[in-house]
């Protein structure tokens, strides 16, 4: 067995800009092109189980790294999941190393591995960030966001320049694009010319989006034809093309 | 008067400015919690060391197993920054042997599986010489209990149900004596004593020389590993081979030093260092003195090499 090929950690820092929506999302779409997804999310409020409709309480990410080996659970044939939840909090796993998590997915059988990060929490956030081949950085056109996310595009920055282990590949997603609004038109632009050397890749605000979520269904089954879907798609075949 | 609205590219400039400058600190914060002392990891997370240097000895396991479930671990395994195990070998083995035969004492010393560990600020698989130095300074680190410890362990013991009955023991019962023989590695009459021994002054444990018998201890110890590592043709197995034929030499000449003036240093009580490290120690020390120029490792090496090792004491002699 081999590494999974697509590591894609999804982190913001700051919370509600769509880091869920788009890692289940994204989960959704490379299940629904016959490759294997394991979504694992990071968050000790567990949303992503609920908003693929499995259990957010069954064991999942925290019993991971504490070396349980649970079951991940299936959302459907191609999509697994392991819950997140309040054990991601206990001191055992913050006394873990920052490169468990990698060690961990280091050969597991699935073609893709997603990291959803939770808000805020470094910690965890860095499990994700350091496992991962590619991080997805979400914000937002708020300025509230684009602090979040210009934190986490130092971090990312700074592994590379310690050759860390970390992604050596990131992209900046706008999210939640509205273009009734100033600066939903205005910041998209601004934020390609602040930040040259990276993919700016966009999902604008879309009821389907919210609604598969609130539906408990991934989008590619809840609104394969929709516009996000479409964006999703063009935001995985920039994944695969970065080999 | 009318507030101005900020351009959107202000907005960005200043919402960026804010964020990489807060990112400054979340460096730091990351440092910090990098370097935070560890003082427990999960039992799965304390892995093997990379070579082991000696054979566990299953009576030994067992009987620290009785210990362990009884008074807990009382000495922390020693890991390195990955969680490698360098020095309790034996303490793990029989923590990993409680917790197959005896789940609910396992549970009830390890909440949530977690071990007392007390972690080393290097990497033994970048580092191996230093890996094994630890382990020797504690391989070769022994003391005696003090009486005053003895009873403080025969106090805990008795309040696990242990009963302190003269004469032959009934059958089922948990005597006393026999299992305190056992943790401290006396015979039962020096046991005996200790119990009714009145508070004595206290006398300091450490010395200042390396008696001959920890001295020849090391040389044998390391004459052992160069035998059966030395040829390596590893470039890391080769380096430290150089080193332990220096580390040989200065134990010749300390072990001369110290067995001349014999007679004037020799032990004469129970309670006297039988296995002084210092020598070990220093060396290690040392060692780090000069990679890291790094105070506070030493301090926390010398903390690992503290003498008060009880576990390790029962365990490992």
């Amino acid at each position: 067995m081999t590494f999974p090929k697509h590591r894609i950690a999804i982190a913001a820092r700051k919370g509600g800009v769509g880091k869920t929506t788009i890692a289940c999302s994204l989960a959704s779409v490379f299940a629904a092109q016959k490759k294997s997804v394991l979504l694992i999310d990071l968050d000790p409020q567990s949303n992503s189980a609920y908003a693929l409709g499995v259990d957010p309480g069954a064991p999942g990410t925290a019993e991971l790294l504490m070396g349980k080996q649970p079951s991940p659970l299936v959302a459907n044939e191609y999509l697994h999941v392991y819950p997140g939840g309040p054990n991601l909090n206990n001191q055992a796993i913050q006394s873990l190393h920052p490169e468990d998590l990698a060690d961990l997915i280091d050969r597991v059988p699935y073609d893709v591995v997603i990291l959803d990060c939770p808000p805020g929490n470094e910690n965890l956030e860095r499990f994700g960030i350091v496992a991962s081949n590619i991080t997805l950085v979400v914000t937002n056109a708020h300025p509230l966001a684009i602090m979040g996310a210009s934190r986490v595009l130092t971090t990312l920055d700074s592994y590379r320049n310690k050759e860390r282990r970390g992604p050596k590949d990131w992209a900046l997603i706008v999210s939640q694009i509205d273009v009734r609004r100033g600066l939903d038109r205005t910041l998209p632009d601004e934020l390609k010319t602040m930040y040259p050397g990276i993919e700016h890749l966009m999902v604008r605000q879309d009821t389907n989006l919210s609604q598969a979520v609130a539906q408990q269904t991934p989008i590619m089954e809840y609104a394969p034809k929709s516009q996000s879907a479409e964006e999703l798609k063009t935001i995985a075949k920039w994944i695969v093309e970065q080999g | 008067m009318a507030l101005k609205k900020r351009s959107s590219a202000d907005l960005l400039q200043a919402a960026t400015a804010a964020g990489t400058a807060i990112e400054k600190q979340d460096r730091q914060s990351e440092v910090r919690s990098l370097q935070a002392k560890v003082f427990e990891l999960p039992l799965h997370k304390i892995i093997d060391r990379l070579a082991d240097t000696r054979e566990l000895n299953h009576k030994h396991v067992e009987e620290l197993m009785e210990s362990i479930s009884v008074l807990g671990l009382l000495e922390a395994l020693v890991v390195d920054i990955r969680g490698r195990l360098l020095a309790g070998g034996h303490r793990k083995a029989a923590i990993y042997l409680l917790k197959e035969r005896n789940p609910s004492k396992y549970t009830e010393h390890f909440d949530e599986e977690l071990v007392s560990i007390k972690m080393l600020p290097f990497d033994a698989e970048l580092d191996p010489e230093l890996a094994l130095l630890v382990e020797i300074a504690e391989n070769e680190k022994r003391r005696d209990y003090t009486p005053a410890e003895v009873r403080k362990l025969a106090e805990r013991l008795k309040v696990a149900g242990y009963s302190d009955n003269k004469g032959r023991p009934a059958t089922g019962s948990k005597p006393l004596r026999p299992a305190l023989t056992v943790i401290i590695g006396k015979n039962i009459r020096t046991v005996q004593r200790y119990l009714n021994e009145p508070e004595e002054k206290s006398q300091t444990n450490v010395r200042l020389f390396p008696d001959a018998t920890a001295l020849t201890r090391l040389r044998s110890n390391l004459v052992k590993w160069q035998k059966t590592y030395g040829g390596s043709d590893d470039e890391i197995v080769k380096s430290i081979d150089l080193d332990v034929t220096k580390l040989l030499k200065r134990l010749e000449t300390g072990i001369k030093k110290s067995l001349s003036p014999a007679i004037e240093n020799s032990p004469i009580s129970d309670t006297t260092p039988h296995g002084s490290t210092i020598y070990a120690e220093i060396a290690v020390q040392e060692k780090l003195r000069i990679e890291n120029g790094n105070e506070g490792i030493i301090d926390i090496l010398a903390t690992v090499s503290s003498h008060d090792d009880l576990h390790s004491s029962l365990a490992e002699e």
